[in-house]
């Protein structure tokens, strides 16, 4: 039998005498030995030995505990082997890279099939073995610890496990960088090369598949909770990675992780195995496996393209996608010159990258032009609309006043956004001349948030979303003049968002009381669920499980007490009091119907119950009984005395200004008024200049009106002609407690006037002054 | 035993062996020489199952080389550039060649570890060049293989060193018959122990012949004629691979045998006619500047 060409026909061979993956094995963990003792003793030093230090100091320090909470203890301890993952690899699989000993490993007596497991085996056991014995114990440890803290099974309730299935992430991942870097061994030349490719491919990877769904996300009908995505992304460790391995994720979706990052690691570890296999001479020194690189490149290529343009992206669309192109082909020719190891091979780079830069921009510019996913235009029809959810940003961070977090189903809220969704995209050619700000906010790569908006020129920035009864999820985010919102915040009011807002408690009080002790309540609120990163709920030295959140004076009052009322409750009383906020809330009228002058008596901190992404105050009124006689009997609040134990301070040197109607009236950009807090963000830029005076300090604050951008066509700010300057004098006062208080009581914090009302600016906020208090409010600010 | 039947090797555009025939007898001693980058490693490599020809049938005992643990169990290479495991010591190698060659012998170890003088605990990385080489040649030899390929082993080797390598791989070859495989520009040491001599020049093999009918094919030729005697005339009637021409003094380098020369140049009335025994170097430089590889291209005007 002789060897044969691969053009002809191929012999079966039958490899006899010595071809041991054992032999294999034990030469290349006897070779990594010195690599692996360290890896070792540093597990070694994280895992156990860090753990006995931390039982020990906790039972010494703490009376009873009931369970052992030492799950920040093995972060290291992941690193290191995260990082022995990507590691190993290389040190295993050196031996390619360098020409002197492949000849030596490729002569020996053993088929590259059976060479190749036995470094696999030894290399998966070099990694894995250290974590074995020194992590696993120690992650079940964590875990069992209520099994005899806490003997009592009705009180230790449903142990999860949770550290032993984030072990088993950490596993996963570890498995998949592996495989990755194997397979980057096997296909790079050198291991810098290796390196850098398994960086660009981690990365570029990772952005392209985020960045590009969220391009298809906005610029097509909308898919922002697009399957496809949740699926590519899972195949890459760095947003789970970023995201603390599981926090916030179901049981289910963690599992998913593992099953697809495992699965990827054994394909990359197959393909590996071909690629070796296949080669018929070795490529120390010579070109990385063109489809690794072409994959590379390609990601690469276009994560610095996106990248480029949202990080110096002028705002012209053109010059932005110029630049992005012309980034993308730059590295594409850095990339090509790696790998040609010389600049040679320029024009050939220069041919394809900006053949591939055109072809993108082609089918981006005649996607553009056409409308052809109807970003702009596509407004959906009601009956096919399950739900809305909208959110609202840009005002104030205080009044955000709608949240994606509580959607609504009823018709009627329903119509009123898909009316407000016309009314911009029928007036898109007006609005976006009108507009300092892009009417329609692209956020292509999903990098801003509404905080970003530049809120000085009265502009806020909405998110529509669409529930489709079809089960898609489609949204559209604008930057529109705060006027037009109206509806908007009407909607607020209305009693469909209050028992939109009910249900969301309900949900919560249901799940608080099906959750076993400890657990994370979660919430049925599909966009904004609560964040289980935040802990509301602590256990007590005795044992017993508590919740919190806090409450504080609604609007001025809020401003100077520098600190909240912390209301702590049971489980049980957790549930009461959040079947009673329900309750108030499904009975509290429409805000139409409420007089401006019922103000509220207490707002609600959303974020510190764990509506960490939704608006954060929720206003407690005169008429939400249940919720203050819940509070009163557990002595938080009284009706004569308000909030139990918050106290307001003194203010010093603050600026105020009482601003008169009819000036407001001329202030840009204001047709109808809002509560004061809502009116200062939207309507003006406002300046101040002091001067020392005998009697106190004087003060300036600088208005401009509404023509002003019309006339002088500077849209920087600061920018502002003179004669469109409009000055109002104001003054630096310190305010004791009690005039801050009786200040308080004169103004509204929250609601909306269709006439322009005198308003309070003070300490950066304004507020409505009702006409009966103009004079003493004028008084307080002005001492007259 | 060594058959190569029309190997063809690439490396991308780069054609390295190009239809190479060969066949290397067993037990016997074969010299691969050939100009830098002729392909002498790269035949090496694939003789011993590192690099699988792209055409071309390339056995060992009528047995495919390329995968196949049986063959290469009898095969080792030892390179022009020996690599050992990093921090290794003598005595790691020796565990190291022992694992992947059942048929390591101690005693074969520990004689040339003896005739070396290699210390056996001390890290290889201290070596010198010379020493590397004692090592990979002795852990090699040590595994008794029955086809042993050396890449430039004499390089860096001093003379008596030389002299026990050249006595190891004879007396393997006489014991065992072993076959060995020499790779070297020291054509003087391949003169001396090759008894078949392969030239390779652009990745083509330009010989593979005995060294004794291989220097019987061409001669170096000392004449004196008593008349004129023009070059070109020589050059009709004999194929000259290299003349030089002294007044009436002529030396000749002639392919052929040696009485069908002398028959040749009686026409031409030599007054005496004298041939000089050629070494390996001279058959290989004349052969390789009738290629046009030759130091005399510095010097063309």
């Amino acid at each position: 039998m002789t060897q044969t060409s691969s053009s002809m026909t191929k012999v079966t061979l039958t490899p006899k005498g010595i071809n041991r993956v054992g032999s294999i094995f034990s030469d290349t963990v006897s070779r990594c030995k010195s690599p692996f003792i360290l890896y070792i003793i540093a597990m070694v030093i994280f895992g156990p030995l860090a753990a006995i230090i931390d039982y020990v100091s906790m039972m010494s320090n703490e009376r009873n505990p009931t369970s052992w909470d030492g799950s920040q203890m093995l972060i290291l301890c992941v690193l290191i082997f995260l990082g022995a993952s990507v590691v190993i690899p290389m040190v295993v699989f050196s031996y390619l890279d360098n020409r002197r000993a492949l000849d030596v490993f490729h002569a020996l007596p053993v088929t590259r099939g059976k060479m190749y497991g036995g470094n696999l085996l030894a290399a998966l056991f070099l990694l894995y073995a250290p974590f074995v014995v020194c992590v696993l114990p120690v992650a079940a440890a964590i875990d069992c610890s209520p099994f005899w803290l806490q003997p009592d099974p009705v009180k230790r309730g449903t142990v999860p496990f949770d550290f032993l299935q984030t072990m088993a992430v950490v596993a996963a991942t570890g498995l998949l960088l592996f495989a990755l870097m194997t397979l980057l061994m096997i296909c790079c030349s050198t291991i810098v090369e290796s390196f850098g490719y398994f960086c660009i491919l981690l990365l570029g990877y990772t952005s392209v598949v985020y960045m590009g769904f969220h391009l298809v996300g906005n610029y097509t009908f909308g898919y922002t909770s697009f399957w496809p995505e949740q699926f590519l992304m899972r195949f890459t460790p760095i947003s789970f990675l970023l995201s603390g391995m599981n926090i916030g994720r179901g049981t289910m979706e963690l599992w998913y992780y593992v099953a697809q990052v495992s699965l990827l690691g054994i394909a990359l570890l197959v393909i590996a195995w071909r690629r070796l296999t296949a080669r018929k001479s070795e490529q120390a020194g010579g070109y990385i496996w063109a489809p690794v690189y072409y994959t590379a490149a390609i990601f690469a290529s276009i994560t610095a393209g996106f990248y480029i343009k949202e990080v110096f992206g002028s705002g012209n669309t053109g010059v932005d996608v110029v630049g992005a192109g012309v980034t993308a082909v730059l590295v594409y020719i850095v990339l090509d010159s790696i790998r040609h190891r010389g600049f040679r091979q320029i024009t050939r780079s220069v041919v394809t990258s900006v053949a591939g830069v055109a072809g993108f921009a082609v089918v981006a510019l005649v996607i553009g032009f056409t409308g052809t996913f109807g970003y702009e235009s596509w407004v959906p029809k009601t009956e096919d609309v399950l739900a809305v959810k909208v959110d609202s940003r840009g005002l104030s961070a205080d009044v955000d006043f709608l949240s994606s977090a509580f959607p609504l189903y009823d018709s009627g809220s329903i119509q009123t956004v898909i009316d407000f969704h016309h009314s911009i995209v029928d007036n898109q050619q007006p609005l976006e001349d009108d507009s300092p700000q892009p009417l329609v906010e692209y956020d292509p790569y999903g990098f801003a948030n509404g905080d970003e908006i530049d809120r000085r020129y009265g502009y806020v920035f909405v998110d529509l979303t669409y529930e489709m009864k079809n089960g898609r999820e489609v949204t559209r985010s604008y930057t529109v003049p705060a006027v037009m919102t109206k509806p908007l915040y009407e909607l607020s009011g209305t009693k469909a968002y209050s028992c939109a807002i009910a249900d969301q408690f309900d949900a919560y009080a249901e799940s608080l009381q099906q959750s076993a002790l400890g657990d994370e309540p979660t919430l049925v609120a599909s966009t904004a669920p609560a964040s289980s990163e935040y802990e509301w709920h602590l256990q007590q030295d005795n044992g017993v499980w508590y919740y919190s959140f806090e409450l504080n004076e609604p609007g001025l009052l809020y401003k100077t007490s520098n600190s909240s009322v912390g209301v702590s409750l049971t489980r049980d009383e957790a549930v009461d009091f959040f079947n009673g906020l329900a309750a108030d809330l499904r009975r509290r009228p429409d805000a139409s119907e409420r007089e401006l002058s019922d103000q509220p008596v207490m707002a609600l901190n959303l974020s510190s119950m764990g509506f960490s992404n939704t608006m954060r105050w929720l206003y407690i009124y005169d008429s939400d009984t249940d919720t203050l006689q819940f509070l009163e009997k557990r002595g938080y609040y009284s009706e004569a005395d308000g909030l139990a134990t918050v106290g307001n301070n003194d203010l010093y040197d603050t600026f105020m200004a009482v601003i008169p109607a009819e000036t407001s009236e001329r202030v840009h950009n204001l047709s109808f008024y809002f509560s004061g807090t809502y009116f200062e963000n939207g309507g003006f830029e406002e300046s101040t200049t002091s001067e020392v005076t005998a009697d106190g300090r004087e003060g300036i604050l600088q208005l401009y009106d509404d023509s002003w951008d019309e006339e002088s066509g500077d849209e920087d700010y600061g920018l502002i002609a003179e004669e469109h300057v409009i000055k109002i004098d104001g003054m630096f006062r310190n305010l004791s407690d009690t005039e801050i208080e009786e200040l308080a009581s004169l103004v509204y914090i929250v609601g909306y006037s269709d006439e322009p009302m005198d308003l309070l600016f003070i300490g950066g906020d304004s507020y409505f002054i009702p006409e009966e208090n103009v004079e003493r409010v004028n008084e307080i600010v002005y001492g007259k | 035993m060594i058959r190569c039947e029309n190997v063809v090797k690439n490396f991308g555009s780069f054609r390295a062996l190009d239809d190479i025939c060969l066949t290397i007898d067993e037990g016997s001693i074969y010299g691969l020489v050939g100009s830098n980058g002729a392909g002498k490693s790269t035949l090496m490599r694939c003789i011993a199952g590192i690099y699988e020809p792209e055409e071309g049938h390339l056995s060992i005992g009528g047995e495919p080389v390329y995968e196949n643990p049986a063959v290469k169990e009898k095969i080792l290479l030892v390179a022009d550039e020996p690599w050992f495991i990093p921090q290794s010591t003598l005595y790691t190698m020796k565990q190291f060649y022992q694992r992947f060659y059942p048929q390591f012998d101690e005693d074969i170890y520990a004689e040339l570890a003896e005739a070396f003088a290699l210390p056996e605990k001390k890290k290889i990385s201290t070596f010198s060049k010379g020493m590397k080489r004692q090592t990979a040649f002795m852990l090699a030899m040590a595994a008794k293989p029955q086809v042993v390929m050396l890449d430039e082993c004499f390089d860096g080797l001093d003379p008596v060193k030389r002299q026990i390598v050249r006595k190891v791989i004879c007396d393997a070859v006489a014991e065992r018959k072993m076959t060995a495989v020499i790779s070297s520009h020291n054509l003087k040491e391949l003169d001396e122990i090759c008894d078949t001599v392969g030239i390779l020049h652009k990745g083509r093999l330009l010989y593979s012949k005995d060294l004794d009918s291989l220097k019987g094919e061409v001669h170096k030729v000392q004449a004196v004629f008593l008349k004129e005697v023009n070059r070109e005339d020589l050059e009709k009637v004999l194929p000259v691979m290299a003349m030089d021409v002294r007044g009436k003094f002529f030396t000749l380098i002639v392919r052929g045998s040696l009485e069908e020369i002398e028959q040749k140049l009686q026409p031409f009335n030599p007054a005496a006619v004298e041939a000089v025994p050629l070494t390996l170097e001279e058959v290989f430089l004349y052969e390789m500047e009738v290629m046009g590889y030759d130091a005399n291209v510095l010097f063309h005007d």
